[in-house]
């Protein structure tokens, strides 16, 4: 419990904007709504990305060693 | 001594997945009105013919008169598999009604096959499939993914503690909502904006790739649902790399990778957690197992030669590793070249992708990559007890979305259990292919086997129109088993044998 509270605290990994500092433990966060949701969605394209470049690297790599 | 379930249980149980029949009959009922908009008279005729019965007995069923009560663990098991199992009979009728079908088993399997979002198909002549049916296709992927994250979210509310069934907590992650109706309202939105995107991604892609205005709406409507709910149906016989996109491919690879991902995952992205995610075991076991796959079909290719130059390699190595990871099934290359041009290294990678799959509580099957992480980490732990010195004792921790675990024995055995069971239906589908067909090899049979326990439904050219009916009827068992993770069907016969023969 005392390890959620402090975990929940404004200022620690960039969860301070939902309560004020000082103020009470958050206890509930808001449910994305669609437009933040789409967030998630960049995010898992950033992800595609990244696995495409690895991706090639590897296959690089493979065709020089192999 | 088994005891049998109470009355009450049982009007519980009809009424709910009467309900569950009830919606499911309408929405191929609805189905009828693009296939008139088609000028498919036929098919508009066929779904109106499955929607009848369900209808029927949704209404009937829902005339039962229930006392006010909580939905129990057991109920909830026993109401996933009959519901599961009603709403693939029920999509047997139009199916088999196409006339692209052998015979009704196939058809219940092309039906099963949709509903454990798995994507193998029996369907002969595909390409001359009338296209209301490609919708169908599209309604059961649709239906049966949002009915496993439902249901995942359902039994929940009645026991958290369900690790070793379905899907547990991490569906939600920390995020999850005592009522099931904000968890829905939860998933919805954040599936949603996927399926979206994906939908705008995919039209834009085939229209570049030169796809007939005609045929791009269901096209482009089969495409996305084949993705973003790892249902891995393609409407056409050429596979993906038919459309010779890789605009498309790299769209359905982001689709692909957003359904295996948890919706806690893709929440805590959309509140830009990143550190969370990064710190999670499930998202860091997915990886780590993307790139494990990746790399082992990247190898495999160039090995095998077929591929010479690094950007083909890396084009079928990106699509299949992801493709088989995240359960989905989609491939670059028509079945038979899996056998004929993929050589040793690159099959075996898949099999392994798709045995583990994708993460837990997202859309993909497979034993998922949390159990897959938490027993690497008992391994670990184990590793180091030996190391240490006698009567030391040492905790091995592990994060869920931005919450500490202390890995405990209960996590470790659960896991293993599901692999292990995982393992051996994989073993026992390989045994009844190779037992059926004098010329089907050990990888092919193995690929086929794990494709369908794992959900992902890779055709490697082995399940065919016209095979021996006791090889429809185990992987039809071995889609369900994968989808509803084995316990829950142990559950639900369980149930079936106190209802017939327990005392009351």
């Amino acid at each position: 419990m005392a390890d959620d509270r402090r975990r929940a605290a404004p200022g620690r990994g960039g969860q301070g904007r939902q309560s004020s500092r000082g103020g009470p433990a958050r206890r509930t966060e808001e449910h994305p709504t669609w437009l933040r949701a789409l967030n998630g969605i960049g995010w898992v394209v950033a992800m595609a990305v990244a696995v495409a470049i690895v991706g090639l690297a590897l296959s690089w790599l493979a065709t020089i060693v192999l | 001594m088994l005891l049998a379930p109470a009355v009450d249980d049982l009007r519980v149980i009809i009424r709910i997945s009467g309900t569950g029949v009830l919606l499911f009959g309408l929405g191929i009922g609805l189905l009828a009105i693009p296939a008139l908009l088609l000028g498919e008279a036929n098919a508009a005729t066929a779904m109106l013919m499955g929607a009848a019965p369900a209808v029927v007995t949704g209404v009937l069923a829902r005339r039962i008169r229930v006392t006010a009560g909580h939905l129990t663990w057991t109920r909830g098991i026993v109401i996933a598999a009959t519901t599961w199992a009603a709403c693939a009979l029920v999509a047997t009728i139009p199916l088999q009604l196409s006339g692209h079908f052998a015979s009704p088993l196939d058809a219940l399997f092309d039906a099963v096959s949709g509903l454990t979002n798995t994507g193998n198909s029996l369907i002969a002549d595909l390409d001359h499939l009338p296209r209301a049916f490609i919708l169908l296709r599209s309604w059961l992927e649709i239906a049966g993914g949002a009915a496993f994250l439902l249901v995942g979210q359902s039994l929940l509310a009645a026991r958290r503690a369900i690790a070793s069934s379905l899907t547990p907590a991490e569906t939600v992650g920390e995020h999850f909502m005592p009522r099931t109706r904000k968890g829905v309202v939860y998933t919805a939105r954040t599936l949603g904006a996927l399926g979206s995107v994906g939908i705008v991604g995919v039209g834009v892609s085939l229209v570049i790739a030169g796809v007939p205005l005609t045929s791009l709406p269901v096209s482009t409507v089969s495409l996305t649902v084949a993705a973003a709910t790892t249902g891995g149906f393609v409407p056409v016989s050429g596979a993906v790399g038919a459309y010779h996109s890789p605009v498309l491919e790299f769209m359905l690879v982001t689709l692909m990778l957003g359904a295996a991902t948890s919706v806690g995952v893709l929440g805590a992205a959309a509140r830009r957690q990143y550190r969370r995610i990064a710190r999670d075991l499930n998202f860091r076991s997915y990886v780590v197992m993307l790139l494990v796959v990746i790399a082992g079909v990247a190898f495999g290719l160039a090995r095998a030669g077929t591929f010479t130059t690094p950007l083909a390699v890396a084009r079928h190595a990106i699509f299949s590793g992801t493709a088989a990871v995240t359960t989905t099934g989609l491939s670059t290359v028509a079945p038979q070249l899996f056998m004929t041009d993929f050589g040793i290294m690159a099959p075996i990678a898949l099999v392994a992708g798709m045995t583990v799959g994708g993460m837990l509580g997202s859309l993909s099957g497979g034993f998922t990559t949390l159990r897959g992480g938490l027993l690497a980490k008992g391994v670990i732990g184990d590793v180091r007890r030996i190391l240490q010195p006698e009567g030391s004792v040492q905790a091995i921790g592990w994060q869920r979305l931005g919450r500490r675990e202390v890995l405990t024995d209960a996590h470790v055995r659960s896991s293993a259990s599901i692999v292990m069971l995982a393992l051996i239906t994989i073993l026992a589908g390989g045994a009844v292919v190779l037992w059926s067909s004098g010329t089907v090899t050990l990888r092919g049979a193995l690929m086929t086997s794990a494709s369908a326990v794992g959900n992902v439904g890779l055709d490697v050219g082995v399940l065919a129109s016209g095979q021996p009916w006791y090889v429809t009827l185990v992987f039809t068992a071995m889609m369900l088993l994968g989808r509803l993770q084995w316990l829950a069907v142990f559950a639900a016969v369980g149930f079936a044998v106190s209802t017939v023969w327990g005392r009351p």
